[in-house]
């Protein structure tokens, strides 16, 4: 039977169930592919689930990875993506070449409130959420925090730094 | 004779008056053009005022952007530059940004480019104008990145620059 789990960027990581892909051979991945480079070697609607942690901000760009998703992703599929958050200290490696903030995929979302994108390929939120080190869970912030995003990125962001960004989206088609 | 007014990546909300350029046909542009490419399609010393509100952290190199503005301003004309302030998470709220800017980088930027800066200033939220951390942080510029950035996160970086 097809698989339909997609793990983008595994590197290392053993999947069995789903179909792994990496830009580096050696990682001994089923599909050697750079994501910057459109199409992406799957038929339209393969699967019904991708996941997609902390690859984002290694590409060149969103468009491109989005478009592609949106379209290998199954209507009724799900999409995971875990990227750094713009505060957290692993955000400035070296190979990294985008910085995120909350609302950093606005523009993709049915609903997203960024005026100055347009694009058609359109996604339905989830879930989104931002994470944070034990150190500041013990204290509930990450509940605070995420009940009130903007205040938490206007004003909070660098004191209490966060560490991931996850949103779950599903295509709309 | 009119001013002639040029609005850079004038989006949906184009200033009264201007004549809009944008990379994309959804807006109210007037001149449809991808600023990666040069020239532009507007003739030297041509323009009296220019807005780039922003832009220049979308463009693939601010200098070469800046020097071509440069030769479409008329002499004596006027550029006003608006970027998100590196602190400000509108900076990081679009993955089209290339960069973000301190108070200071249009320092190194003219270096290269003729533009004179008029003035410039960093801006701030609502709550935080109240306590007069605008004032304060313009003040003591260098101070104010150094020390109190992350504590006072600013909005935007305004520059005003003639030729």
């Amino acid at each position: 039977m097809q698989k339909t789990k997609l793990v983008l960027g595994s590197a290392g990581k053993k999947a069995p169930d789903a179909v792994t892909l990496d830009i580096d051979p050696g990682h001994a991945p089923e599909v050697v592919h750079d994501l910057n480079r459109s199409p992406w070697p799957f038929e339209d609607n393969r699967f019904e689930s991708i996941i997609c942690h902390h690859v984002l901000e290694h590409l060149d760009g969103v468009d491109i990875p989005l478009r592609e998703m949106h379209r290998i992703c199954r209507k009724s599929g799900e999409i995971c993506i875990e990227v750094p958050h713009h505060t957290s200290w692993c955000a400035n490696a070296p190979e990294h070449k985008l910085r995120f903030s909350y609302f950093a995929l606005d523009g993709y979302f049915e609903d997203g409130v960024t005026k100055w994108m347009t694009t058609d390929k359109k996604f339905a939120l989830v879930e989104r959420k931002v994470t944070f080190n034990r150190a500041f869970r013990r204290y509930f912030l990450h509940a605070l925090f995420n009940k009130f995003p903007l205040y938490y990125e206007r004003f909070w962001a660098y004191m209490i730094p966060a560490e991931n960004l996850v949103f779950r989206l599903r295509p709309v088609k | 004779m009119p001013e002639k007014v040029l609005d850079i990546g004038c989006g949906n909300n184009k200033i009264k008056g201007a004549t809009g350029l944008d990379v994309s046909r959804d807006t109210q542009a007037d001149i449809i053009w991808d600023l990666n490419v040069y020239p532009y399609p507007i003739e030297t010393n041509e323009i009296d005022k220019i807005y780039a509100k922003h832009v220049i952290e979308h463009v693939d190199d601010p200098i070469k952007f800046l020097n071509e503005v440069y030769r479409i301003t008329r002499p004596g004309g006027t550029c006003f530059v608006e970027t998100p302030h590196f602190s400000c998470y509108v900076a990081y709220s679009e993955p089209q940004h290339k960069r973000y800017f301190s108070y200071f980088m249009i320092d190194e930027i003219l270096k290269k480019v003729p533009f004179k800066l008029d003035k410039r200033e960093v801006t701030f939220y609502k709550s935080f104008r109240f306590c007069g951390i605008k004032y304060l942080a313009n003040k003591y510029p260098r101070s104010y990145e150094r020390f109190w950035t992350y504590i006072f996160p600013a909005e935007n970086v305004k520059m005003w620059l003639r030729k």
